[in-house]
């Protein structure tokens, strides 16, 4: 019998069906993947284990732990099972945590909630759990607060609460999304040393199939509220058989078709040089040095500087994709609005078209800002939720104001609309009427419409599921062909940025630390820092050869075929 | 966001579905029509001192009595109410007409600027109105008009932090910083963008602070720093009454429930639009 397992879950919110008969089951010491893109009701799943639905939520099915109905329990009972039976590790360490307490009181309070025990005795539990998870007290002092560690490190604390009391069951809801590859590899590695070590069973919840492919015994598919397709891992990535997990995999594989520019239909625009080559670039950086004041520390001492971007040169040409690579924080975003003129460097000069931005007339900005357009990451927060998409999409005609007439306006609005993939009647509808993939093509379509040579895309496609972002992907792809652009393409994401750049920098703590063709520095990289980005980023073919290596030995599902449904 | 409009198609049913609002709203208009009405209808004039008639009670002819001085009653109460929105809309006027846009200019430009302005403020905001008022009497005399700025100039900072920090974030948002890639300027992207965005927070603040300058109001004629005799005037209604509280307590109660009244429903309506309007509320719905 399975040690957890989901029977026929209903949960309606307020009328509304979210879950229409979830059933699933994760064995003793095994490590299931729940997977699905958002709004699949996985999270939701996960809730309803913990019972901390949200307000209005109606629950039909059974839940059993152990045998018993989590359903049936009393809330007073609930209490002494979350924290001691099933443990729980949220996706955003740093809302997870109290900021007012520090993290040996907050591992501790697990010790002092469940067992009564007096506070030294919890606190001198809690520093062996803060070292079992990687944060030995003897340089992780118990009275640190969760502001002075990194992200990596608040995670490792909210999984030291998560398994203080080794539950049988651990819940990890999209655990590693909110870091850096290079952290998501060493917290998985953890999660999965910790499982296997106290036997606990794992439920793990993400998007992302090349972490389950990594890290589960067993894999379901979630969307809209059902399991469409479960199956132990080897077999189910070698054989879907439902149509959606096959398409889930094709779109995490997903290369778009990149022709060449001039190959497609004439453009509007004068040809560009085909990518590369000794054309004059659009923009030039050179030895580009951006300083952030940091916090005044005394009043008669000058504050603080940080050095976000330290000496970085680049150059971008007509119709070529440059790719950006690197982790948060390391001065990507600041040095994109350094080149966008957003901000004015601290050192070095950047040139557009051979004019420094330094020696600019308001003229030379406006033909700056007509060249060179902009797609954020963020596609609710890109678009002002008081205007309509069209004028939305038409807010860089600002630029041209004078020059056209409201016809060519109109006209321009149902080009691009049309260039992405709408259609010109949606330029009557406000923001919140589309989804996040259609809002991630309206901000494409207000980067066009001044007809620019080059689009700054900051990582453009990092808040879309997979399915989605395979599309957005393609339709890069292609206005690239069609239009000659050149990208500079910013993102933490390796296999986008292969799939679609010619050219790639690597960039580390504000320094360009390799750049080359993109093919060539991925395949075989030069400096360590890449090659460690590289092996840290999940990879799905990688993580099946993997496990096939380890089949033999460790593959814990082998022996225990779990029963259906 | 999306929830702020989607909020919008139905916000007069939620108006409806709101009783404080609803409250307050009517509190708040039967004392503007009471204002209105004053100018072309009283039961009597105001300011005509008849001392033969002094202190009569509740009658046909004075549905709220007389006052020592043979004034009717109900007359001073409606006049007053004229003098007390007249005061708060005006000192509310001032400060959104410079406290907004100072809050707007100092988040637009920050660095020396946005500091001295935000430090001017914080000068400007140690000052109550009432010691505000006692200042201006010099300039201006005690009146009408010296309640107006006192009040207004109270108000300044309080519209200027309120606006200074509702455009801080919005500053960062990436709706923003495509305003600028369209190569709008700081003006341009504050009108368009910053203010809308704002304009319910500062509609609430408003209304808020309306109630507060009707007290404030109030207490600057108690003190003989607002409106001179014979213009009608809640607060002096307070002020005459109260050496004659053991003989007739109407005098006092009946001012002194136009304020409570008139101060609970702009409350009650500027908590109803908080509601309504706020985005953070409303998407919690």
């Amino acid at each position: 019998m399975s040690l957890f397992s989901i029977e026929r879950l209903q949960v309606s919110i307020y009328g509304q069906p979210i879950l229409k008969g979830v059933s699933l089951s994760v064995g003793e010491g095994e490590i299931l993947g729940l997977v699905g893109e958002s709004g699949s009701g996985k999270s939701m799943t996960a809730l309803a284990a913990m019972r901390l639905l949200p307000r209005g939520a109606r629950t039909q099915g059974r839940i059993l732990l152990d045998g018993e109905d989590i359903l049936a329990k009393s809330e007073a009972e609930m209490c002494d099972l979350r924290g001691r039976d099933i443990g729980m590790i949220f996706q955003e360490p740093m809302t997870a945590l109290n900021p007012l307490k520090t993290i040996g009181a907050q591992v501790a309070e697990c010790f002092a909630q469940h067992l009564g025990a007096p506070r030294d005795e919890c606190m001198a539990w809690a520093g062996q759990v803060l070292e079992r998870v990687g944060l030995p007290p003897s340089r992780f002092p118990l009275d640190r607060y969760p502001h002075e560690l990194s992200g990596g490190q608040r995670q490792r604390v909210v999984i030291a609460m998560a398994v203080a009391l080794k539950p049988k069951l651990i819940i990890a809801d999209e655990p590693t999304t909110a870091l850096d590859v290079t952290t998501q590899a060493q917290i998985l590695a953890l999660m999965r040393e910790l499982v296997t070590r106290d036997g606990a069973s794992l439920l793990m919840i993400t998007h992302d199939l090349a972490v389950v492919a990594e890290m589960a015994d067993r894999v379901s598919v979630m969307r809209d509220g059902e399991v469409v397709e479960e199956g132990a891992t080897a077999a189910f990535f070698s054989g879907m058989r439902h149509p959606y997990s096959r398409a889930l995999l094709a779109a995490s594989t997903h290369v778009p078709v990149r022709r060449r520019a001039g190959c497609a239909r004439p453009s509007s625009l004068p040809p560009a040089q085909p990518q590369g080559g000794q054309a004059e670039p659009i923009l030039l950086a050179q030895e580009v040095v951006r300083d952030y004041r940091g916090r005044r520390r005394s009043l008669f001492r000058a504050p603080e500087k940080h050095r976000a971007v330290d000496g970085v040169s680049l150059a971008i040409r007509p119709g070529e994709s440059v790719g950006l690579v690197g982790e948060s924080g390391c001065g990507k975003s600041t040095l994109a609005r350094t080149l966008m003129a957003l901000e004015p460097p601290q050192g070095g000069t950047v040139l557009f078209r051979g004019r420094s931005f330094a020696d600019f007339s308001s003229a030379d900005l406006t033909a700056l800002r007509r060249a060179v357009q902009v797609v954020f990451q963020d596609p609710y927060g890109s678009f002002d939720p008081r205007h309509k998409a069209g004028r939305l999409v038409a807010e860089p005609l600002y630029l041209l104001r004078g020059e056209i007439d409201a016809a060519e306006r109109n006209r321009r609005i149902a080009a691009v609309l049309r260039d992405v993939g709408l259609k010109p009647e949606d330029a009557e509808k406000y923001p919140h009427e589309f989804s996040g993939g259609q809002r991630q093509r309206l901000a494409i379509a207000r980067a066009l419409i001044t007809r620019p040579s080059l689009i700054i895309l900051d990582e453009p496609v990092s808040a879309l599921d997979v399915s989605i972002r395979a599309q957005v992907l393609d339709l890069l792809a292609e206005l690239q062909a069609e239009h000659g652009l050149a990208y500079l393409f910013i993102s933490h994401d390796l296999a986008v940025v292969r799939a679609i750049t010619d050219r790639v920098l690597v960039m580390r703590a504000g320094r360009i630390v390799e750049e080359g063709p993109t093919e060539e520095v991925f395949s075989a990289p030069r400096h360590a820092y890449t090659r460690e980005l590289l092996a840290a980023s999940p990879d799905l073919s990688r993580a099946l050869a993997a496990r096939d290596m380890r089949a033999p030995t460790t593959n814990r599902a082998a022996g225990e075929v779990p029963p259906g449904g | 966001m999306s929830a702020v409009v989607a909020g919008r198609q139905g916000l007069a049913a939620r108006a409806l579905g709101h009783p404080s609002f609803l409250v307050g709203a009517a509190i708040s208009l039967v004392v503007a029509a009471t204002a209105l009405l004053s100018f072309v209808w009283t039961p009597h004039d105001p300011t005509v001192l008849d001392i033969g008639r002094k202190l009569q009670p509740l009658s046909a002819a004075h549905w709220l009595g007389t006052d020592q001085y043979g004034r009717d009653v109900l007359s001073m109460i409606m006049g007053g109410a004229v003098t007390s929105m007249a005061v708060s809309f005006v000192a509310v006027g001032i400060g959104l007409g410079l406290g907004v846009p100072l809050g707007l200019l100092a988040a637009g430009r920050r660095g020396p600027v946005g500091e001295a302005v935000m430090r001017a403020n914080d000068f400007v905001f140690a000052f109550p109105a009432l010691v505000m008022a006692i200042m201006l009497r010099d300039i201006f005399g005690p009146g009408a008009l010296n309640a107006m700025v006192a009040i207004g100039i109270f108000n300044v900072p309080v519209f200027a932090r309120l606006a200074y920090g509702a455009a801080l974030p919005l500053w960062t948002r990436e709706f923003v910083m495509a305003a600028r890639v369209a190569g709008k300027g700081r003006g341009r992207i504050t009108l368009e963008h910053i203010l809308p965005n704002m304009l319910s927070l500062i509609i609430v603040q408003a209304t808020i602070q309306l109630s507060l300058g009707v007290l404030a109001e109030a207490a600057l004629s108690y003190v003989g720093l607002g409106v001179q005799p014979p213009a009608p005037s809640w607060g002096r209604m307070l002020n005459e009454a109260q050496t004659l509280m053991a003989i007739a307590p109407r005098l006092a109660l009946v001012p002194g429930l136009a304020i409570v009244v008139t101060v609970m429903g702009l409350n009650l309506l500027g908590d109803g639009l908080r509601d309504l309007l706020d985005p953070r509320l409303a998407r919690e719905r």
